[in-house]
């Protein structure tokens, strides 16, 4: 329909009677003329109105066609239906409120985890060729880990080697201090390699991007890009952004252009919003060995090359390279090739399966809701015979009567998704809150959007659809004699078998969301119950960062003793400490052993923190020999060192004893234990036992960025405020941050296991509660249908109780199939969530009987009320019941 | 009567009928349209005069004609109708398609 037809129809339609009126005019004058033409040929006076009236043809039946012709049938007609639907929905006002409000809740889920799951698993990097982009990673035999980072040379080589890759660029994520008018803020900043935009094919919104220029020309390099992000929020989005100089660092750097509108540096789920070349490495990250790397590698596959094939050619050409720079690779130092197509710092691998299993356990909600609906609609449909006898009587189309069932039905799922929209956003924005700092990067992707709204539309239709179109096919079977006699048997099946199968389908999927729910919470359980080695409650942790302070030349020692001297005399301090290393926040550091005397195993790797004396105290962590730090072990770096070691250390080093015993680290140092202690969670709340060593600050050159810690008499987030204005009495300018406590720090840690549980839970509770509701419409239907037969049954002299074992007796058949049912569909279900649990298996005995348990006992309260009721009858009042 | 002599038009080009006879000449309204097919015909063709007015009212929502309101020649208010860029296309169209299926009519009935 083109727009002037459109327009035409639509001024038709404003002016309806008065075009009715003119075509009636044009008839009349048409009669008129040709009465009078008749007359001219011959035909009698009389006559000729009649014989013009025959030769046009039958008038009302011409008009009719002309209306209809303009107006919108179709269209009236839906407004008809929609006003009778809206009435007989506001007859039983509970029924459409528990049908709005299920429906809000399954569709209002489902959309948001669809729009996590989109965010998370169906994203690409928004740059050239992103299916095709893959991560460099090389296995790490020494210290059992996976190497992220390249050295330059290793680059440069690498880029001039054919290993299948189109394309590759190097980048080295850091966060810089960005100063503009006075204002310091930290920004994540990618340092990157000059073919970085050209081989992304980003484009400038303004001004230039970097290209290979900038990358080499030595000191000349001192300008940036932005993010179209940062250049909106920070910058106001005005065109003079181009060519202003700014702070990074310290460091004076010119902007030099803007990237285009949705792209923020080369990972999609960690925003950077500023690109330097590489020249500039020096004065933004400090300067470092040049065999070190720091270079994340990221490349693109030629089409038509598997990742598979291009490490197979790397395995050999990139340890000839390593081999070649004098680096010490061993054959087993393999090159990996991860998914790419989501750029650096992807949460593909961490929140991928888990949201796909969130969304089959809304998905499954959203089954449970409709079934719900279709049970009660269906139980509506018999209630509704007689008047769909009645308009099949008189001459109505079945296919008009399922329109109207149908367009009921629409009506519920239009409004129920209208609300859910509603309730997707708040439970999207509660998500993320309890995804924590993790999901910072993410929610940008989950905000409103296109896409997510368009799955939202088609999943309303599709469920309307769903749960309408059998109660609406069924209400059309009736048989309008037996209808109107009012015998609900009319319908096919009266017995309303169809609604007892859809209720026992709730009953299975419920009991298999319930047994996910309990898996999850079980996992939680067991996650908060693990034995971390040390005392997390009432611990107090922030991180300062002295690298870009004037104490960064000299000083720092002072700083952070006078620092641990003001902390110490806060009245609700207990004990405080630095560290180098935060626990369970999977930052780590690690070294080699060179020489273990009487020590011949094969490993020789240990984890390592740099700690200020109190460390174990202010953690709880218990001293189990020995002494710990104290202001005694000032020894220069180089010479003899002490440490105090974990129990697992010295068990697996130094055979248990290891009091006084020495050995030597990498880079040629010799340290003599001084102590030993408990052995606690050192990288990640679910690793096995780890060997960890601890150094004191005040044998090494002193770390400029440490993480204060102090435990705290009372609330241990209260005291983080207080902590930062002492700093900020001391020198306001030092950086403060990663301000949180160890329990916060755990619950961090568990922050997909948090997701699962409290999801999982909110949805077996939403399945149940819907099942119930089912459970309870459908024996109350029967039982109002059948109060005839408990009257007749009742005079002939049958019990209450009777009455009552009989009514719970049916709901324990609908519950007992869709256990059957259910508690093999759980099982199998749970080892799809095998990988995610943590301490119980994924068929679970004790999680299943519970959730049956659980599962029974609200279906046996659901069922008692109408069975309760139908015992309470009064048997004559039954028996003239109609 | 002659009547009987009449043929109903082919289904179908009721509408390239009266597009044709707005082609040519003035504004007509409704009954000069129905006399002119008649005329042009030589009284062969019979157009049922009261599926005029539906043809007419569809090509108006079509866009193919304008209406627009006027005067008889004994001062009675009539609708004169007429061609639009759009109908004078149209009527292109269903002569170009009308001739090409009578011609190929015509060569099968043609005796062998």
């Amino acid at each position: 329909m083109g727009f002037g037809e459109l327009w035409r129809r639509l001024a038709y339609m404003i002016n309806a009677r008065k075009e009715a009126e003119r075509l009636d005019d044009e008839v009349r004058l048409h009669m008129e003329l040709r009465a009078r033409r008749l007359r001219e040929e011959g035909v009698s006076p009389e006559d000729a109105p009649y014989a013009a009236r025959r030769e046009f043809g039958n008038r009302t039946r011409i008009e009719e066609t002309s209306h209809e012709l303009w107006s919108w049938t179709w269209l009236e007609q839906l407004f008809r239906d929609l006003r009778y639907a809206g009435r007989t929905l506001r007859k039983s006002p509970s029924f459409s409120v528990i049908a709005v409000l299920s429906l809000a809740v399954a569709l209002g889920s489902t959309t948001s985890i669809f729009s996590f799951v989109r965010a998370i698993v169906i994203m690409h990097l928004p740059v050239t060729g992103a299916d095709r982009l893959v991560i460099l990673r090389q296995h790490n035999e020494q210290f059992h880990m996976e190497n992220c980072c390249f050295s330059d040379p290793f680059f440069q080589r690498l880029k001039k080697e054919a290993v299948g890759f189109e394309d590759a660029l190097a980048v080295i994520p850091l966060q810089v201090s960005l100063t503009d008018r006075e204002q310091t803020e930290n920004v994540q900043a990618e340092i990157v390699s000059g073919n970085y935009f050209a081989m992304l094919g980003v484009r400038a919104a303004e001004g230039r991007l970097l290209d290979a220029a900038d990358g080499s020309s030595e000191g000349g390099g001192y300008v940036c890009v932005i993010s179209n992000r940062l250049w909106q929020e920070r910058f106001g989005g005005s065109a003079d952004v181009i060519g202003r100089r700014i702070l990074l660092n310290n460091e004076p750097v010119q902007i030099v252009g803007v990237t285009a509108p949705g792209f923020t540096g080369a990972g999609l789920h960690e925003p950077h919003d500023i690109q330097v070349p590489a020249s500039i490495t020096g004065k933004l990250f400090g300067n470092y060995p040049v065999w070190l790397g720091f270079n994340q590698i990221l490349a693109r596959l030629k089409p038509g090359v598997t990742p598979a094939q291009a490490v197979a050619r790397l395995n050999v050409v990139g340890l000839q390279i390593e081999k070649a720079l004098g680096q010490n690779t061993s054959p087993k130092d393999v090159f990996f090739a991860r998914d790419g197509s989501q750029g650096l710092d992807s949460r593909k691998s961490e929140f991928g399966k888990p949201v796909l299993l969130l969304l089959g356990l809304v998905g499954t909600v959203l089954l449970v809701a409709c079934a719900n609906l279709a049970a009660l609609l269906l139980v509506r449909s018999v209630e509704r015979t007689s008047e769909a006898g009645v308009r099949l009587a008189l001459g109505g189309s079945r296919a008009t009567l399922m329109r109207h069932f149908l367009t009921e039905s629409m009506v519920l799922a239009i409004a129920g998704g209208v609300a859910s929209w509603g309730f997707g956003q708040v439970l999207t924005a509660f998500l993320l809150k309890l995804l924590g700092p993790q999901a910072e990067g993410l929610s940008q992707f989950v905000r409103p959007n296109p896409a997510v709204f368009a799955f939202s539309a088609a999943l309303t239709l599709v469920a309307g659809i769903l749960f309408g179109l059998l109660p609406a096919w069924r209400a059309a079977q009736c048989d309008p004699l037996l209808a109107i006699r009012g015998l609900v048997n009319a319908v096919p099946g009266g017995r309303s078998l169809a609604s007892r199968v859809l209720i026992a389908g709730q009953i299975a999927l419920s009991l298999v969301l319930l047994f996910g729910a309990g898996l999850f919470v079980r996992t939680l359980q067991n996650l908060r119950s693990i034995d971390v080695g040390f005392k997390p409650e009432n611990v107090a942790t922030l991180r300062i960062d002295l690298r870009n302070t004037s104490y960064a030349a000299n000083g720092t020692p002072q700083f952070y003793e006078n620092l641990l001297r003001s902390v110490r005399e806060l009245p609700e301090t207990r004990a405080a400490s630095l560290t180098t290393i935060s626990v369970l926040t999977g930052s780590m550091a690690s070294t080699l052993l060179q020489e273990v005397p009487a020590y011949t195993g094969s490993d020789h790797m240990s984890y390592y923190s740099v700690v200020s004396n109190g460390y174990f105290r202010t953690l709880g962590i218990p001293l189990i020999a020995g002494r710990d730090f104290n202001s005694d072990d000032r020894a220069a770096p180089k010479t003899e060192g002490v440490a105090i070691v974990n129990e697992h250390f010295a068990r697996q080093y130094l055979s248990g004893d290891a009091i006084g015993k020495a050995f030597t680290m990498s880079g040629g140092r010799k340290l003599r234990v001084v102590g030993v202690v408990g052995t606690a969670r050192y990288r990640w709340l679910k690793e096995e036992p780890q060997s960890v060593m601890y150094l004191p600050v005040t044998q090494w050159t002193f770390p400029k960025s440490l993480n204060l810690q102090v435990r705290t008499s009372g609330d241990a987030a209260a005291t983080l405020e207080r902590l930062r204005a002492l700093i900020r009495r001391i020198d306001p300018i030092v950086p403060v941050d990663e301000m949180s406590t160890m329990e916060m720090q755990i619950d961090q840690a568990l922050a997909r296991e948090r997701l699962l549980a409290f999801l999982s839970t909110l949805m077996g509770g939403i399945a149940v509660t819907l099942a119930a509701i089912g459970l309870y419409g459908v024996l109350s239907f029967a039982v109002a249908r059948r109060t005839r037969e408990i009257g007749i049954r009742m005079a002939l002299g049958a019990g209450r109780e009777t009455i009552l074992g009989q009514f719970l007796a049916e709901s324990g058949w609908i519950v007992g199939s869709g256990l059957a049912v259910g508690v093999p569909l759980a099982l199998a279900a749970g080892s799809l969530a095998a990988s995610l649990l943590y301490g119980l298996k994924s068929q679970d005995i004790l999680t299943a009987v519970l959730a049956t348990v659980v599962l029974c006992a609200v279906a046996f309260s659901a069922a008692l009320i109408p069975a309760w009721r139908a015992a309470r009858l009064d048997p004559m009042g039954a028996l003239r019941w109609e | 009567m002659s009547e009987n002599m009449r043929d109903e038009i082919p289904p179908g080009t009721l509408d390239m009928l009266i597009l044709k006879t707005l082609a040519k000449g003035t504004d007509k309204h409704g009954f000069e349209i129905a006399e002119a097919i008649r005329e042009s015909s030589e009284d062969v063709l019979h157009v049922e005069e009261g599926s005029l007015y539906p043809a007419l009212q569809r090509m108006l929502i079509k866009g193919l004609i304008h209406g627009e309101w006027g005067k008889t020649d004994e001062n009675r208010r009539a609708r004169y109708y007429r061609l639009t860029p759009a109908g004078r296309k149209q009527l292109q169209l269903e002569m170009e398609r009308y001739q090409r299926v009578a011609q190929a009519i015509a060569r099968i009935l043609q005796p062998a």
